[in-house]
């Protein structure tokens, strides 16, 4: 039988999908908010090279999603938190869509409100970097953001992609499933006991 | 029949030290360990033999480079290949990983192949 796909290196090939399942694997495991932010960190961190990064999550999403549509809602201005991150300073870690000053805000808010990937082009050093909507069945509710790379990091790899495509569609309902599942546990936990 | 080779992987992440089982999965006679620290990776150390260890260098409780001292200086694992892994840009902890008796070091993020053929490499396992 001949190999219809002589130009793909096999190991790396190989290599790309363990690095994708067990990122995939790995958000959807726990149904702690701490583990599931863990994974999203090691995938950030150890996996695609980020020295800093920050997850935006809108106001409404954790512990029930808000009503389809209310992203471009006019009226209702939701807040846009950090809910984990690394090396992103307090200022930048809350604000009001429509009401970011900052480069980082501004990027956020973008992201959050037309739900389109955001690669910077040219120097990897200069941040904001990457921004990637969260979405859940389409609707956006926040973003991700790399800050900054590590230095020696100059390019992007094929995998970096993938690995920004499925972050995009799996850490959002592995976050919300975590929110939910605490938030149960709390209201159990605070149940009087007959 | 061939030998077999016990490995140990000192990770605190899950996920990474899964990635690391699986790159080591296509070594054959492979046999991995794995610990979530270095005081785990001692424990583990304890009680048996390995051929080689691949660790991380940032962890809590105890970290790489102390994990590298304590072999090193212990007369039963002074001799047992270590690979170091770090993270981009840390340049002083691979200086010191390797001052302090490392055999190598990989940089992440972790690419299979070049985890493979760095073990056989100090394995001294020939490629199929």
């Amino acid at each position: 039988v001949q190999d219809s796909r002589p130009d793909i290196d096999e190991d790396d090939e190989l290599s790309t999908l363990a690095s994708l399942f067990v990122a995939a694997d790995h958000l959807h495991r726990s149904l702690s908010f701490a583990a599931v932010t863990r994974t999203l960190r090691d995938v950030l961190i150890e996996l695609i090279g980020a020295r800093s990064w920050a997850c935006f999550v809108a106001d409404g999403t954790f512990p029930a999603p808000p009503e389809r549509g209310r992203n471009q809602n006019e009226g209702a201005r939701p807040k846009l938190r950090v809910c984990a991150g690394e090396g992103v300073a307090l200022d930048e870690r809350e604000f009001e869509v429509g009401k970011a000053i900052t480069p980082l805000g501004h990027l956020v808010e973008r992201t959050f409100l037309t739900g389109e990937r955001y690669l910077a082009t040219g120097d990897l050093r200069e941040a904001p970097r990457a921004a990637l909507p969260l979405q859940i069945e389409g609707r956006t509710i926040g973003a991700l953001v790399v800050v900054e790379f590590f230095p020696q990091k100059d390019a992007l790899t094929a995998l970096d992609h993938k690995l920004f495509d499925l972050l995009s569609v799996h850490a959002a309902s592995a976050l919300l499933s975590a929110s939910l599942h605490q938030r149960a546990a709390v209201r159990h936990a605070s149940k009087p006991r007959a | 029949m061939s030998r077999e080779y016990a490995c140990l992987i000192v990770e605190d992440s899950p996920m990474m030290r899964q990635l690391l089982v699986f790159a080591l999965a296509r070594v054959k006679n492979v046999k991995v360990t794995e610990a979530d620290d270095g005081v785990d990776g001692l424990r583990k150390l304890a009680s048996g033999r390995f051929d080689i260890i691949l660790t991380d260098i940032n962890m809590p409780i105890m970290d790489g480079l102390k994990l590298v001292k304590r072999v090193r200086s212990d007369p039963a694992h002074k001799d047992v290949p270590i690979i170091i892994i770090t993270t981009e840009g840390a340049q002083e902890d691979k200086r010191r990983a390797l001052e302090l008796g490392a055999n190598a070091y990989i940089t992440k993020p972790i690419q299979a192949p070049q985890v493979i053929a760095k073990v056989r490499e100090l394995l001294g396992i020939e490629a199929p």
